[in-house]
């Protein structure tokens, strides 16, 4: 009989309830096999970081896997996330599944099906904590940081204190490289466009762009469009812990890589928010070293609905977009949830604006800081002002300030929205 | 049969009432805290005496004329008389820094050296006993043996005509053993060489006593003996003290400042430009106080037995190779550095396994100590680190943690 997604997505179920040790006490909870595997699973309690950090390393491996002398000889190593959606937690990394995971979910994109269809350079540019060990952080010679076919770019913590010099440096790099790829985080890359926009620096353009590492706000794709124009530039969601989950198409959406996980959207609360927005949930499928299900990235996707997607793809979900962090939620005026998607769509208008960070900090007060081109600065704020009055509501307390730049996080990816109160993530869920 | 479970002594298990952090919990389990090296919890009396300062005693020192600037000028000096006790020292020859590193750096730069001086050392010193000598002057490092342990004997092949001093950890913050510092102080003054001693990790696991040891310079920081962060100290016999250059100028060092001249104040104040960090200094003086009453010579033993237990712990582990670990065991304190032989097992993801697994606290990483590491081929060890309140229990839990690790 043949493989299919939901024969695949029904032995991954059955087979970690039945050998992998965590999931054990879940047992009871699963109908059986009279259902499909979506009903099962849906039948299933929900995963969360806090549980991987109390039964890493064995606690999610298959039984019949020797998970020590898998760690003795290297074949898997414990590493530890970002830290991007929720605190660090550590996790077992199996790389040929991770291989697999990127592979195939390049064949749902056609630029980067040609790229990844056979051997090719590829340059990152991200936070150097992102890019596995911390290893290239200062003065690392170019020869240092090429792995294989991969150049790492970025030595600096916080992208805006790239001066110049480091500027050209990797605009010089990439033109020596001529990667066919450049996987950047969209903020970093933006930084670095605008910076080679400025300077009039010609820079090598690749076959494909492909962005990952956090949500790519419209202010980004901005800078990056105007710096490779004609260049597909190819939106990739995925994490540590679940390999890569969607890649967007050629006509715009999202489609779930059938290959290594199966997903579902547990949907906003009606009375919190729209209930086309969810939660992602990842199944990984075939990775027995790290079995996970229902797994809580921590994310939202807004569901699409409607006839198939123009792409033609059609196996397993098409989301419209991924929304942002759970935790980057802000409210309106209502209390319902705003998500990062919402606040960026709105936020587009203002053309001048390269950077920003909303921050909420009680239930009417907002303020944005945003990075602007000079000539622009003034006009902005008030687009910036009408564009959140949209967002949270007519009556809302809003306050904008134009500021040279924005820093990001200690995990070293940047925050376009948050709240400064503690709240109830769950709630939003019940 | 199971052989009978050793009975340990915990003479100062009654000591953990007295850290408020050790109420933590993550995850819902209360945490074992073994990563004192790095920075240690501070007793409810640390904590009370900072926050006295702050609430009622708020003046500036060695300035005001007003009855809340005596007050607290006197509680300053004495907490630099009570630091001078702990250490037999006169207070004249105590000066507040903002830790240890400062404290070498003022003397690194107080010396005067040239480019082509030279500073014998370990090979395995922190960074901060390390760069200042290389950034000064040049650093020549003693050899280590194949697990890391310095080979102390060697310092007389080491010293030259070049030699300005001799600087070395008393105990080093990778391998936990008390160092020779008399066989090393010894030969140094055969030679009329000072000698610094770096006394970070030691200074609140044994008892110190600088005239007995005749030792030059001796540094250490607030925040690893139980006290406050940002604060530290640096011993120095007066007569070098005044040798020294001045380190930084500005308000409270200086005695006159007119159109020609200025005059600085002698030894320690000239060392203290600026506002010092006052509330440390007097927290830092409630810190020896506790370890005083506690006793040294009890913390002292209590840290042998700790160091001991770790180290025979540690080879039940399977694959685990301790840094020093040929060093005799008396003269470890509860301080033990190591890897697992396990490749896709980081050192740091140890440490965080057993935050997460286990809720133990340990360090991964190169603790500042990154010429040993490379010299041992390694990337990374684990430290675990204990103080006064730690138990024989929880070095019991570590050891079974790091076996159900690697099975």
């Amino acid at each position: 009989m043949p493989e299919t997604i939901h024969s695949r997505c029904t032995a991954a179920l059955e087979g970690a309830l039945s050998s992998v040790p965590f999931y054990r006490g879940w047992r009871e909870s699963d109908p059986g096999p009279s259902q499909s595997a979506s009903e099962r699973l849906k039948a299933l309690p929900i995963l969360f970081k806090k549980d991987l950090r109390a039964n890493v390393p064995f606690g999610f491996m298959h039984e019949s896997y020797d998970g020590r002398a898998g760690l003795m000889s290297g074949e898997i190593e414990l590493v530890a996330t970002s830290g991007t959606a929720a605190d660090r937690v550590s996790i077992i990394w199996h790389q040929p599944w991770w291989d697999r995971s990127e592979n195939e979910a390049a064949r749902l994109h056609p630029a980067l099906a040609r790229a990844f269809g056979c051997r090719h350079r590829e340059a990152v540019l991200t936070s150097p904590l992102c890019a596995g060990k911390l290893c290239h952080v200062g003065r690392v010679p170019m020869e240092e940081r090429i792995v294989s076919d991969l150049l790492f770019l970025n030595q600096a913590f916080d992208p805006t204190a790239w001066d110049a010099r480091e500027v050209r440096r990797m605009v010089d790099e990439l033109n020596r490289f001529r990667p066919e790829v450049i996987e950047g985080d969209p903020a970093y890359l933006a930084i670095l466009a605008r910076a080679c926009l400025l300077d009039e620096l010609p820079v090598h353009q690749p076959a494909c762009i492909v962005l990952t590492y956090e949500f790519p706000s419209c202010v980004h794709y901005r800078q990056i469009l105007r710096l490779f124009p004609g260049v597909p530039v190819v939106s990739s969601y995925g994490s540590t812990e679940t390999g890569h989950v969607f890649t967007r198409c050629e006509a715009g959406r999202f489609h779930q890589n059938t290959a290594t996980c199966h997903v579902e959207i547990q949907p906003v609360r009606a009375s919190r928010g729209d209930v086309g927005v969810g939660r992602i949930l990842v199944t990984t499928l075939d990775n027995p070293w790290f079995a996970l299900l229902r797994f809580d990235v921590g994310d939202l996707a807004r569901l699409h609905h409607g006839p198939p997607c123009e792409c033609g793809r059609t196996e397993g979900l098409t989301v419209e977009a991924i929304e942002g962090r759970v935790r980057d939620l802000t409210f309106d005026l209502q209390g319902r949830a705003v998500t990062v998607k919402d606040l960026d769509d709105a936020l587009s208008v203002a053309e001048g604006v390269v950077n920003y960070q909303v921050e909420q900090s009680g239930p009417r007060q907002y303020s944005i800081r945003y990075v602007a081109d000079a000539e622009a600065a003034r006009a902005t704020a008030e687009v910036l002002h009408e564009a959140m009055r949209t967002v949270y509501g007519a009556e809302a307390d809003i306050t904008e300030r134009s500021v040279s730049a924005l820093s990001p996080e200690q995990s070293g990816k940047f925050r376009l929205a948050r709240t400064t109160f503690d709240w109830d993530s769950e709630e939003l869920f019940k | 049969m199971t052989p009978p479970r050793p009975v340990w002594r915990e003479p100062l298990a009654h000591t953990r009432a007295d850290f408020p952090l050790l109420e933590r919990t993550i995850d819902g389990h209360p945490i074992v805290y073994l990563d004192s090296a790095s920075t240690a919890p501070k007793p409810r009396c640390v904590i009370d005496a900072i926050t006295r300062v702050l609430s009622g005693h708020t003046a500036n020192v060695h300035r005001g004329v007003h009855t809340l600037a005596d007050e607290i000028t006197g509680e300053y000096e004495a907490a630099r008389l009570r630091i001078a006790t702990f250490l037999n020292a006169s207070p004249a020859e105590i000066v507040f820094t903002r830790n240890a590193t400062e404290g070498v750096n003022l003397v690194a730069h107080g010396l005067g050296l040239k480019a082509d001086d030279e500073v014998v050392l370990p090979a395995l010193e922190h960074h901060s006993n390390f760069l200042p000598w290389r950034v000064h002057a040049r650093a020549v490092p003693v050899g280590l043996s194949e697990d890391g342990y310095p080979l102390y004997d060697d310092v007389g092949e080491a010293l030259s005509n070049r030699t300005r001093l001799l600087a070395l950890a008393h105990v080093s913050n990778t391998a936990g053993v008390v160092a020779p510092i008399e066989s090393w102080i010894a030969t140094a003054h055969s030679r009329g060489l000072p000698v610094l001693v770096d006394a970070s990790q030691s200074a609140s696991h044994v008892p110190i006593d600088v005239r007995a040891l005749d030792c030059d310079f001796l540094v250490f920081s607030g925040h690893k003996l139980l006290g406050p962060s940002g604060i530290g100290v640096l011993y120095g016999k007066r007569e070098l003290l005044e040798r020294l250059a001045l380190y930084q100028t500005g308000g409270g060092m200086v005695r006159y400042h007119g159109n020609e001249r200025f005059e600085v104040h002698d030894v320690p104040l000239r060392f203290e430009a600026g506002t010092p960090n006052i509330e440390g200094a007097i927290g830092l003086a409630a810190a020896v106080s506790y370890l005083d009453r506690l006793g040294m010579d009890t913390v002292s033993t209590h840290s042998h037995a700790l160091g001991k237990h770790l180290i025979e712990g540690l080879r039940t582990v399977p694959g685990a190779r301790v840094v020093a670990g040929s060093a005799p065991v008396e003269r470890r304190i509860a301080l033990v550095t190591f890897v697992l032989d396990a490749s896709g097992l980081a050192p740091e993801s140890v440490a965080r396994l057993l935050c997460d697994r286990h809720q133990i606290l340990v360090s991964g990483g190169y603790h500042c100590a990154h010429i040993l590491h490379h010299r041992l081929n390694l990337e990374g060890t684990v430290r675990v680190s204990a103080s006064v309140f730690n138990t024989h229990d929880e070095v019991e839990r570590v050891v079974s943690a790091l076996r159900e690790i690697v099975g």
